[in-house]
C-alpha cells in the first residue's frame, strides 16, 4: 500500500489518554508493515462532525456504524488480547478504502 | 544523622524549587530508564511532559482574563450565584503535577496494584497508568488540607485501592452490556459513580415507564450527535452566557471563541503531555501482563473507553443543557460549568452498562450525579483555588475562587474525612 497516507481517527471519551495510547501503538504496528498512517486522537462527542475527514475510525469501544467511514473497535490494541486479529481487521479495512478518495 | 536528614531536606527543597516543568522531565527520564527505555527516547518523553505542562499553564493564563469577568457579569446581571468558574483541567493539572510525588505516582500506583494482586484483594491488572493520575488529586487535596504528605499518600492508596475493588465488582456489566469481556475500569471517577448507580438500578426498575423505555440509539445518535461537537457548543454556550451577562454582540462573540478555545486547546496540550507517558504505559503493561498472565484477571482500562459507547455519547449530549439548568436551580451551587462540559459522558461511563444502555435512565441518573459533583466542586473550591495558586496557576480576574466540574469524588471524600480531624472545613 505504497504512496498513500491513510488518515485514521482514534476515538475515546477524552480524546487524549486512551485514544492517544491506541494511536501510538497502532502507528508503530502499521509502520512495521510499511503502511503510512496519520492518526489523530478525537473526543467521541466531536466525532460526528469530523468523521468524514478520515479513511478509518478506530474506537476504544464499539461504536455505532453511522459515519460513512469504516469503524473498528480497538481496545485490544492496548490490552494485547486479540491484538493481531484487530490489526488484520484494520489493515483489511484500509485496503478496502485504498482506492477511494 | 542530622547531617543526612538535613541533606535530604535540602535536596527535596531544591527539587521543589525547579518547578514542575523541570522536575517532571527529570523524574520521568529516570523512571523511563528504570522501566528499560533507551536514554534518548526517555529524554524526549520526559521533555514532552514538561512541554505539555508548560502549554497548559500558558492556556490557563490566557483563559483567566476571560472566564473571570464572564462569571462576574453573569452574577451581577442575573443575580445567579454562579461565581465559581469551572476551569477544568487547567486547575486539575497544576495541582497534581506540581507535587514532587506526582513523578512517582506510576511506580506507586503499580506497587499498590501488585500488592493487592499478590494478596488476591483485586482481580484487576491496571495496565493504564493514566488511571493513577486522578488518584493523585486525592493526595494533593488531603496533603494541601493537612500539610502532611503521609496523609496525602494514604488518600492516594485508598483511592487506587477502592477503584480497583469497585472495578472488579462492576466488570460484569462491562462484559454484558459493552460487550468487552475481561475488561474493568479501575478509575476513580467511574468507580464512584458506578457505586452510586447501584441503588438507582433498583429504583429505576420500579418506576413504570422508565424500566422498558427504549429508543433506536443509532438514529438518535445521527440526529443529535453533531450537536455534541465541543468546539461548536463551546462557542454557543460562551455567547449565550455572555448575552445573559449583558455583553454586547462583539464582546459576546469574542468570549464565545475563547470558551470554544478552552474546550479545544486544553486537551491539545494534554495530548502533548500524554504522548510522553505512553512509552512508560507500554513498559508497565508488558511487565504487568508478564507477571500476571492468563485470563483469570481483568485488564484495567481508562473509563474513557465507556464514554465512547454509543449510549453514553447520546447521554453526554443531552446532559449539556440539563447541566446548565441544574447549575442555576440547584440550591447551594456556585459552580458555573464551562471547561468540563465536553466530558459529561464520564458521569455515565460505568452506569450506562449498569442501566443496560437505557438512555432515559442515563439522563436521569446523570442529572443527579452531576448535581452531586457541582456541590462537591462548590464546597472544595476554597481548597483547590489555594492549591492552584500555590502551583502557579493564574486566578481568573475578578473572581476569588475557581473549581472544576470533574472534581474527583474520592478526593472530595478523603478530604472531607481528613477535615473531620483538622477543623471541619475545607
Amino acid at each position: 500500500m505504497e504512496n498513500r497516507i491513510f488518515k485514521i481517527a482514534s476515538v475515546c471519551g477524552a480524546g487524549y489518554a486512551t485514544s492517544g495510547w491506541i494511536a501510538a501503538r497502532l502507528g508503530d504496528a502499521l509502520k512495521e508493515r510499511n503502511i503510512d498512517a496519520d492518526i489523530s486522537e478525537v473526543k467521541v462527542v466531536d466525532l460526528a462532525l469530523v468523521a468524514e475527514n478520515y479513511d478509518l475510525i478506530v474506537s476504544a469501544s464499539e461504536l455505532s456504524d453511522i459515519y460513512n467511514v469504516p469503524v473498528v473497535a480497538s481496545s485490544s490494541i492496548i490490552t494485547g488480547i486479540g491484538f493481531d486479529e484487530t490489526l488484520e481487521k484494520i489493515i483489511k479495512k484500509l485496503e478496502e478504502v485504498k482506492d477511494k478518495k | 544523622m542530622n547531617a543526612i536528614a538535613n541533606a535530604i531536606s535540602v535536596f527535596f527543597g531544591w527539587i521543589n524549587s525547579l518547578g514542575a516543568t523541570v522536575m517532571l522531565p527529570i523524574a520521568l527520564f529516570l523512571i523511563g530508564i528504570a522501566f528499560g527505555l533507551k536514554p534518548a527516547q526517555s529524554f524526549v518523553n520526559g521533555l514532552k511532559v514538561g512541554i505539555g505542562f508548560y502549554g497548559l499553564n500558558l492556556m490557563t493564563g490566557a483563559i483567566a482574563g476571560t472566564v473571570g469577568p464572564l462569571a462576574n457579569a453573569l452574577v451581577e446581571r442575573t443575580g445567579l450565584s454562579l461565581s465559581i468558574p469551572d476551569v477544568g483541567v487547567a486547575l486539575h493539572f497544576p495541582i497534581t503535577f506540581s507535587l514532587t510525588a506526582a513523578a512517582f505516582m506510576i511506580p506507586l500506583g503499580i506497587l499498590v496494584n501488585v500488592v493487592m494482586l499478590t494478596f488476591k484483594l483485586t482481580k484487576t491488572v491496571d495496565i493504564d497508568v493514566w488511571n493513577f493520575w486522578p488518584s493523585m488529586f486525592s493526595w494533593a487535596c488531603v496533603q494541601g488540607l493537612t500539610g502532611n504528605a503521609f496523609f496525602g499518600f494514604l488518600a492516594f492508596v485508598f483511592t487506587v485501592a477502592i477503584s480497583l475493588v469497585l472495578g472488579d465488582m462492576q466488570a460484569k456489566y462491562i462484559e454484558k452490556y459493552y460487550n468487552m469481556p475481561g475488561i474493568s475500569f479501575p478509575h476513580p471517577f467511574s468507580s464512584f459513580f458506578g457505586l452510586i448507580a447501584w441503588p438507582f438500578m433498583w429504583l429505576f426498575d420500579r418506576i413504570p415507564g422508565i424500566k422498558d423505555w427504549n429508543v433506536d440509539i443509532e438514529s438518535l445518535q445521527k440526529k443529535i450527535g453533531p450537536l455534541g461537537n465541543s468546539t461548536v457548543f463551546g462557542l454557543v454556550i460562551g455567547v449565550g452566557i455572555s448575552f445573559l451577562g449583558g455583553y454586547d454582540v462583539i464582546k459576546a462573540l469574542q468570549t464565545g471563541v475563547v470558551v470554544a478555545a478552552i474546550l479545544l486547546l486544553l486537551p491539545e496540550m494534554l495530548k502533548v503531555l500524554m504522548s510522553g507517558l505512553f512509552p512508560i504505559s507500554e513498559a508497565a503493561r508488558k511487565w504487568l501482563t508478564q507477571k500476571f498472565p492468563g485470563r483469570e484477571f481483568y485488564i484495567g482500562l481508562d473509563c474513557a473507553v465507556g464514554v465512547a459507547q454509543p449510549s453514553a455519547v447520546i447521554v453526554a449530549v443531552l446532559l449539556i443543557p440539563i447541566t446548565l439548568l441544574m447549575a442555576t436551580i440547584l440550591p447551594g451551587n456556585k459552580l458555573l460549568p464551562l471547561a468540563d462540559l465536553a466530558y459529561l459522558g464520564f458521569w455515565v461511563a460505568m452506569p450506562m452498562a449498569q442501566f443496560k444502555n437505557n438512555i432515559l435512565k442515563g439522563v436521569l441518573f446523570g442529572a443527579i450525579a452531576i448535581s452531586v459533583s457541582m456541590l462537591m466542586a462548590t464546597s472544595i473550591a476554597p481548597l483547590v483555588t489555594r492549591l492552584g495558586v500555590e502551583a502557579g496557576s493564574a486566578l481568573p480576574e475578578g473572581v476569588s475562587q475557581v473549581s472544576m466540574l470533574t472534581i474527583y469524588p474520592w478526593a472530595w471524600v478523603t478530604t472531607k474525612f481528613a477535615s473531620l480531624f483538622t477543623g471541619g472545613i475545607f
